[in-house]
């Protein structure tokens, strides 16, 4: 009795916690979005002026984070890249989340062939390997960090198609989709407000977990000169133009380098936590836990030794 | 577009017979149909750029790529699997908490960063290594340790949640309670036991590996398929970009169908299911 009560307030404890944690996480998320949103009004120079006089100055009182070749403060630019990056990172993966469930959600509901060749299209995505395709297709299409964009999407979304599919696919059999039918329930309803709200969990894990890794790719995509083009602010692209003085002005490269570092860095952090709050794979299943579902697995098997048994 | 490289005025007359030379006049379903039996019969296409045949050009850089995807894979193997394990034993203890700190920060680095900060200390402040380059195997460090460092940061953390759930099967109950040595059982029983995971992790990354070197690559000119992409990307030289998504993407699936067939000599379980 006692053991058991301790073991609870644990447990109330780690999720405190947790939930502590997802607070201060988002809230420096918010600020990396206010950062973005705001940024014209809080740059301390202008991120575009040149002034040759002041290149590759090393950081100083005026210029906090020292400046470029061209002599653009890099304060500045770093802000105003804080723009670009967050979001086309968010369109980014707003955007392969909304397409991937929505091709999921009817491969799964509609079934038949529409599924086979939904899931056959996924699969000829699924063969490329992530980078290679969107370097390729981002170099073929222009239209800077857009084209970026469209690559980095064109290739991750059939992820979230999968996903989805299972989920619909596990949720189809259950007793209360018939029950909403039987209800008199439209497709559209039992689509929008039975099955999307169960499989929310999962795709919101899989987005928040994605945010990180897609601001590294769209860098990437634009570090190769594939993304944002100069002279637009881009920490990417930022790192890639000042690559020829790394020896004679290295913060020309630590200042975008680090942004983009600690941005991913908190957007890993908090996709983590809220795995960690959504996802009930992740739990730690409790002794009792594991006796219960022995328990029914076991009555399955009755079940069907019973039913086998009538025949 | 080639005569206009030569710094010839183009007339419409040589613009059109050219157009039809290189079939360009034809429906575009046509030219795909061409390009596909062309590649299925082996011919890969001619670069108008370089003016060679591109899969030579290819095939000369295709080497260099697999020897570093190679190279940073046996690093990281080296540095994840023990840290991994480490980790796991030594769970919630400080040892595992500085493993676990230095694998987000290796989670968060772009590889261009990483690139670049290594290329900062080692070449260019302490001289130890050259700057770029294929020139003998001191060249080869820098890139591989780019491409390990990402990827042990991530397989430290996989390698860790794997053998975790292994110790915590009964089996390993069994063995402590039969008196046998922990060590003993990590090595042979629980890494045995984790291999299954750690090696389909390890081949799903070979594609991430794949794109993840046209980046280091071009940082530390390495003359591999990744950096021909970029390059041909830059002179909007397209035989050789379909050539390399298309031999990637063979790489990729021939490594998966490997993976496949390894499992049935790493995994008795699956083997006796198959033929059962």
């Amino acid at each position: 009795m006692r053991d058991g009560t301790l073991a609870i307030q644990n447990k109330k404890r780690k999720k405190d916690h947790t939930i502590l944690k997802l607070v201060v996480l988002l809230l420096f998320a918010l600020a990396i979005v206010f950062i973005a949103i705001f940024g014209q009004w809080l740059t301390p120079h202008d991120p575009y002026a040149q002034n040759l006089a002041q290149s590759l100055a090393p950081p100083s009182s005026e210029h906090l984070l020292g400046c470029d070749r061209f002599g653009r403060d890099l304060l500045s630019r770093v802000i105003t890249g804080t723009q670009t990056t967050i979001f086309s990172a968010f369109v980014l993966v707003a955007g392969i989340t909304i397409l991937g469930t929505l091709v999921g959600i009817i491969a799964g509901f509609v079934g038949g062939w529409i599924d086979s060749v939904l899931m056959r299209i996924s699969d000829i995505f699924l063969a490329f390997p992530e980078m290679v395709f969107a370097i390729s297709v981002a170099g073929v299409i222009p239209g800077g960090i857009w084209a970026a964009v469209i690559a980095v999407g064109l290739i991750a979304w059939p992820r979230y198609a999968r996903i989805a599919r299972s989920q619909v696919l596990a949720m189809k059999n259950n007793t209360y989709m018939s029950a909403a039918k039987l209800c008199g329930c439209r497709w559209y309803q039992v689509t929008f407000k039975h099955i999307f709200p169960n499989i929310l969990g999962p795709i919101i894990v899989t987005a928040a977990l994605d945010i990180g890794a897609m601001i590294m790719n769209l860098a990437g995509l634009s570090f190769l000169g594939l993304g944002a083009k100069p002279p637009i602010a881009e920490w990417g692209s930022m790192m890639s133009e000042s690559r020829s003085s790394l020896q004679t002005a290295p913060w020309a490269i630590l200042a975008p380098g680090l942004a983009i570092f600690i941005t991913v860095l908190i957007f890993n952090l908090l996709g983590d936590t809220v795995r960690d709050i959504l996802d009930p794979k992740q739990k730690r299943r409790s002794l009792k836990d594991n006796l219960n579902q022995f328990r029914r697995l076991f009555k399955k098997e009755e079940i069907k030794v019973a039913e086998e048994k009538t025949k | 577009m080639l005569i206009q490289k030569q710094g010839m005025t183009v007339t419409p007359e040589a613009q059109e017979a050219m157009r039809h030379e290189m079939g360009l006049d034809q429906p575009f379903i046509v030219q795909y149909f061409q390009w596909l039996g062309k590649i299925l019969t082996g011919d890969m296409g001619y670069s108008y750029v370089k003016n060679t045949e591109v899969f030579p050009l290819f095939m000369k850089a295709l080497p260099n790529t697999l020897l570093l995807t190679l190279t940073s894979i046996v690093t990281t193997i080296c540095i994840s699997i023990p840290l991994g394990v480490v980790s796991a034993v030594k769970q919630n203890k400080v040892t595992d908490y500085i493993i676990r700190f230095f694998s987000f920060i290796g989670n968060a680095l772009p590889g261009f960063f990483v690139a670049l900060l290594l290329l900062y200390i080692f070449a260019l402040q302490l001289n130890w290594l050259p700057v770029m380059g294929n020139n003998g195997f001191q060249s080869i460090i820098l890139p591989t340790l780019t491409l390990a460092i990402a990827m042990s940061a991530k397989y430290t953390r996989q390698v860790r949640a794997t053998v975790l759930e292994e110790l915590s099967k009964d089996y390993v109950v069994g063995c402590k309670a039969r008196g046998i040595k922990g060590h003993v059982i990590i090595l042979a029983n629980v890494l045995k036991n984790s291999m299954l995971t750690i090696v389909t992790l390890l081949a799903l990354s070979i594609g991430s590996l794949l794109g993840g070197t046209a980046i280091t690559e071009s940082i530390f000119m390495w003359p591999g398929v990744g950096k021909l992409a970029v390059d041909a990307i830059g002179n909007r030289d397209y035989q050789i970009i379909q050539v390399y998504v298309i031999w990637m993407a063979i790489i990729y699936v021939v490594i998966n169908l490997i993976t496949d067939l390894i499992y049935h000599f790493l995994d008795p379980r699956i083997r006796i299911k198959g033929e059962g």
